[in-house]
């Protein structure tokens, strides 16, 4: 779940064209082209159903994913009602916890969802909190900006932010 | 999760909860509910959520799809399992549990609409009032159950067979 957000409203992402393309389809397609931050790769879809990925889980991962176009809210088993996830959110997903992510307004509109794309890193869980901080400092640098902390932070992962 | 399908024989629905079942919030309707359940229900769709007052009253829902080509999910059964006319599946509300179209989700498409009849059945009473339930729906089908539970929270088919030869 959402850790901190950054103000990134004044500065201008690169995205791939088939990344911007892929957050229009139902599957979530992973980019490892040109990406930023020193992230792994670019994350896209329009939105994701409750599921699982046990992939990630068995190799012992955690993801951690910063939104650049989102209008979604993150949501999880321990968190079921979300967090709203905006450009510049920090945020935390366990992989072994039924998690989704979807545009709730479009979803009560019942119209068609808005894209999402994100940067995405996967860390190993026992070197969570030491990576997040290495990722938080890394975007700060790099995009001359402060995080910012949530207030309402998961207490999952309270300690992973100072 | 999912108890059994059975064969089911015309409902009238009601205006209000056909309409109802357009949008993304679930609407409950207490008159006119046939098989003697406690309310209709209906909706295009539920986000993740927890029904809070039903479960401090310590109940189940016993749910009978009527219309409907939804995935239901909860925190046990993360991928969901398909529920059509005829599916009876349990609801914990306590759980966290939702119901999607996938099909139109992922096309892109309105959601369906997703209409059932449901009993409220206290927890500690739990086994016989859904056996109840499944007496009554096999007697109204003129055909027994096609049983497909596989989820340890709740009876199995050897204990509704017992209870049914008990009964006799």
């Amino acid at each position: 779940m959402v850790v901190c957000d950054f103000n990134l409203d004044s500065m201008l992402f690169d995205i791939p064209a088939e990344v911007i393309l892929n957050s229009s389809r139902p599957e979530i397609s992973l980019s490892e082209f040109n990406t930023v931050f020193g992230a792994d790769c670019w994350i896209s879809c329009f939105g994701a159903l409750p599921h699982l990925d046990r992939e990630e889980e068995q190799k012992g991962l955690m993801i951690v994913n910063m939104a650049v176009v989102s209008a979604h809210d993150v949501a999880d088993m321990k968190c079921p009602y979300g967090m709203p996830v905006m450009r510049g959110s920090l945020f935390i997903i366990d992989p072994g916890i039924g998690h989704s992510l979807i545009d709730k307004e479009s979803f009560f509109n019942r119209d068609k969802s808005r894209g999402f794309i994100g940067l995405q890193w996967e860390v190993k869980r026992d070197e969570l909190a030491a990576e997040v901080k290495s990722i938080i400092e890394n975007i700060e640098s790099e995009a001359g900006v402060k995080a910012i902390h949530r207030k309402n932070i998961d207490s999952r992962y309270v300690g992973l932010v100072s | 999760m999912i108890i059994g399908d059975f064969w089911l024989p015309y409902v009238q629905i009601p205006k209000a909860v056909h309409s109802k079942a357009e949008f993304c919030e679930v609407y409950l309707h207490k008159q006119d509910v046939p098989f003697t359940a406690d309310t209709w229900m209906s909706c295009a769709g539920a986000l993740p959520h927890i029904d809070r007052s039903e479960s401090d009253e310590d109940l189940l829902i016993a749910t009978l799809c009527v219309k409907g080509s939804h995935f239901f999910g909860d925190e046990q059964m993360v991928n969901g399992r398909l529920i059509e006319p005829g599916t009876l599946f349990i609801v914990d509300p306590g759980a966290v549990h939702w119901m999607f179209d996938n099909k139109a989700f992922h096309k892109q498409e309105r959601p369906g609409r997703f209409i059932s009849v449901q009993w409220e059945i206290y927890r500690k009473n739990f086994n016989l009032g859904l056996f109840g339930v499944i007496k009554q729906l096999e007697s109204i089908s003129g055909q027994d159950i096609h049983w497909r539970c596989h989820d340890v929270r709740y009876p199995t088919h050897d204990e509704y067979v017992n209870f049914k030869k008990a009964g006799k």
